[in-house]
């Protein structure tokens, strides 16, 4: 059977007073053997479990989270709630060999010269400068978006 | 000269978990978000020590399943795939939130990070194995074993197949590695009475225990778990200091709890909207965790209370974090250097995942920490346990008590209510298995390779059943129906490849099958179980 406790037989070539080998004990963490478990599977779990029950929303939040954190007001307990947010969806094309510019960050083309992104949109103005230049870097084509938003909430 | 020495130990494990028959599959995730989350950041970081010249110390105990993973070919291939779709889903990200702070930053590491962990996986040729021995030649890094499919060996019902499981760890090391292994880490650092005998044979120089695995043995500890003993049958063992331990993994005070590091359960496979993430999803459609979170810790609040991530808040944590374990150790050591007639050494041991997956900083923790250690401080180095055996080659002669890292300290999590059922099963194949080996292998010798296949894959099925991870999801109810599936699909496999053999109509076509699924030791050899 496996022991539990400390043996009552002492090395003879190392003796030690009783206190100072108890002090030892507690340096080696004798009080915390057994003591929680350190699984990690179930120290997550309890985690998630801990979360569950203090989250007053389902887990699914809309992206809308992201941009919105800065003005979210805080719901009450058991409170009736609505969340919703938006994105925008900026696509096109262009020639396949040529270089797109977006917000004046290179994006990559489709194989066919197409592109499609998606992107938040806050309250407020969004500019959204698009650019093509040409494989040769001769001639090159600008589209600019501007998109208001404005939420109101009751 | 220092005062005493600091030991980490990270053990990489991971069931071998491969699934042909499908093309994707929910529980491989476990591999490849471990590889883009904590092997390869901790290679990036091993390999940024070795580049400014850190003069750094790690055992790394790196399981055969792990190893077996590590090789296969379809799971390199699958990785790559999906390391690819992570990478696109970042640069999507990158732009659908340009511009909006703090989420646009956090985009942007998220992107950094996994093209990085991609230049990685390709500079190795997409065998991870290849970069540890690369480290193992540095002589920073001690590569140890652990037994063949970390099964819990105090529950396995003979020494022979107990030795099996130890034999098979060696010779997978040597085939990996090419020399033999130094130390074993035994699964869930469960030791009982006689297993140093076997490691003994093995020719395995020393192995790890809980702490109470040396402060309960016989005679007392003389330096308690801050020093090796030597088993009577002259196995050196090392034990976990749990005050290191605690100060990383306690729910309540440890590390990762921290508010500013990042919050595991607010993933973007949750949290966005689903026609966009659907094609990073498996094919079944199911939302689940992708590796792209955006919130924070924050404190004990709900999920939709979790405040934004900020990845330079969490770095200076992380470094804020580092300080203080060093500040700890050189205390802890200083004083124990006072009370000892020589320098102590301390054993830091935790499963690898804890870096990087679970607690998603921990690799720069290890980062800030090394190069603390070598340029805050000067009361302690770190070492690795072969250095330190050589600079004390005399210690204690201690018989450990039976023991195990697990919840309360021994057997009770891979033995009880939820899993108990399993062991009259493996003790019975068990028990075939040697049945089979001595009936047959004059059969073999004689040139019967047939049966010499037969004998290989009985011994992986068998091996496979045995892996504590089963018995262990059971008692944590997490992938519970898994764990059952592969529990009594590898003892269903045995036991109808045994009766093949005994009536000798073995059906070559599911011989095949079984080789090419449950591929884990192709240089499997029955006869390790003689």
């Amino acid at each position: 059977m496996p022991r539990f406790g400390v043996s009552p037989l002492t090395d003879a070539q190392w003796a030690v007073l009783q206190r100072e080998f108890e002090r030892l004990l507690e340096l080696s963490g004798v009080s915390m053997i057994g003591k929680g478990s350190f699984d990690i599977a179930k120290l997550m779990k309890e985690r998630w479990e801990e979360l569950l029950a203090i989250s007053q929303q389902p887990q699914f939040i809309s992206s809308g989270f992201v941009s919105s954190l800065a003005k979210k007001e805080q719901p009450k307990e058991q409170e009736f709630y609505l969340k919703a947010d938006t994105e925008l969806i900026v696509y096109g094309e262009t020639m396949p060999n040529a270089k797109l510019y977006i917000g004046g960050e290179e994006y990559k083309l489709s194989f066919d010269g197409r592109f499609s992104l998606r992107m938040l949109l806050p309250d407020g103005e969004k500019v959204i400068p698009i650019k093509a230049v040409s494989a040769d870097g001769t001639m090159e084509k600008q589209i600019t978006f501007v998109v208001t938003r404005k939420s109101e909430r009751k | 000269m220092p005062e005493g020495y600091w030991c980490l130990v990270l053990h990489n494990h991971l069931p071998f978990v491969k699934h042909p028959e499908y093309d994707d599959f929910l529980e491989e995730d476990w591999f490849y978000e471990a590889i883009t989350e904590t092997y390869i950041p901790l290679i990036a970081v091993l390999e940024g020590l070795l580049r400014d010249n850190i003069d750094f110390r790690i055992t790394l105990s790196l399981t055969p399943p792990l190893c077996n993973m590590m090789e296969d070919k379809l799971l390199q291939d699958r990785y790559y795939k999906r390391l690819l779709k992570l990478i696109e889903l970042a640069e999507k990200e990158v732009w659908r939130l340009h511009g909006q702070e703090p989420f646009f930053t956090t985009a942007k590491m998220y992107r950094d990070k996994f093209k990085l962990v991609m230049q990685i996986y390709e500079k190795y040729n997409r065998n991870l194995l290849n970069a540890y021995k690369s480290l193992l030649e540095t002589g920073k890094v001690e590569i140890i074993t652990c037994n063949a499919t970390h099964g819990f060996l105090p529950l396995i019902s003979s020494d022979r197949v107990r030795r099996a499981q130890i034999r098979m760890a060696v010779k997978d090391y040597e085939s990996k590695f090419g020399k033999k292994p130094k130390g074993m880490w035994l699964a869930e650092c469960a030791y009982t009475y006689g297993l140093d005998k076997i490691l003994k044979e093995c020719e395995i120089q020393y192995f790890f225990v809980e702490a109470h695995g040396i402060l309960y043995g016989e005679p007392r500890p003389r330096y308690g778990v801050f020093a090796p003993v030597y088993t009577p049958n002259g196995v050196a063992v090392f034990g976990r200091d749990m005050e290191t331990a605690h100060q990383v993994w306690s729910a309540d005070v440890g590390y990762p709890g921290d508010p500013n590091y990042r919050e595991f359960y607010r993933d973007v496979g949750y949290d966005l909207e689903y026609e966009y993430i659907k094609p990073y999803l498996h094919s079944d459609g199911a939302r689940r965790n992708i590796g792209i979170k955006y919130y924070r810790v924050t404190g004990r609040v709900g999920l939709d209370k979790k405040e934004p991530y900020v990845p330079q808040w969490a770095q200076e944590k992380a470094a804020e974090h580092a300080g203080n374990f060093m500040f700890n150790r050189e205390h802890q050591i200083r004083y124990l250097r006072n009370i000892f007639d020589r320098e102590p050494i301390v054993v830091s041991m935790y499963d690898a995942e804890l870096f990087g997956h679970w607690w998603f900083e921990g690799p720069d923790f290890l980062n800030f920490l090394f190069r603390k250690i070598q340029y805050d401080q000067n009361v302690f180095k770190p070492i690795l346990p072969t250095e330190y055996l050589e600079k004390y080659p005399k210690n204690q002669v201690l018989q450990p008590t039976a023991s195990s890292w697990g919840d309360k300290g021994y057997f009770e999590v891979w033995l009880n209510g939820c899993n108990d059922w399993i062991y009259r099963h493996l003790h019975k194949c068990e028990e075939l298995m040697c049945s089979a080996v001595d009936t047959y292998h004059q059969s073999v010798i004689s040139g019967d390779e047939l049966k010499r296949r037969v004998l290989n894959q009985l011994a992986r099925e068998l091996f496979l059943a045995q892996s504590s991870d089963w018995a262990f999801i059971m008692t944590t109810q997490t992938h519970v129906e898994y764990a059952h599936r592969r529990t009594k699909e590898h003892v269903s496999n045995f036991l109808r490849l045994y009766h093949q053999l005994k009536e000798n109509s073995i059906d070559t076509n599911f011989l095949s099958w079984l080789e090419f699924k449950n591929s884990i030791f192709p240089q499997m050899d029955y006869t390790i179980f003689l």
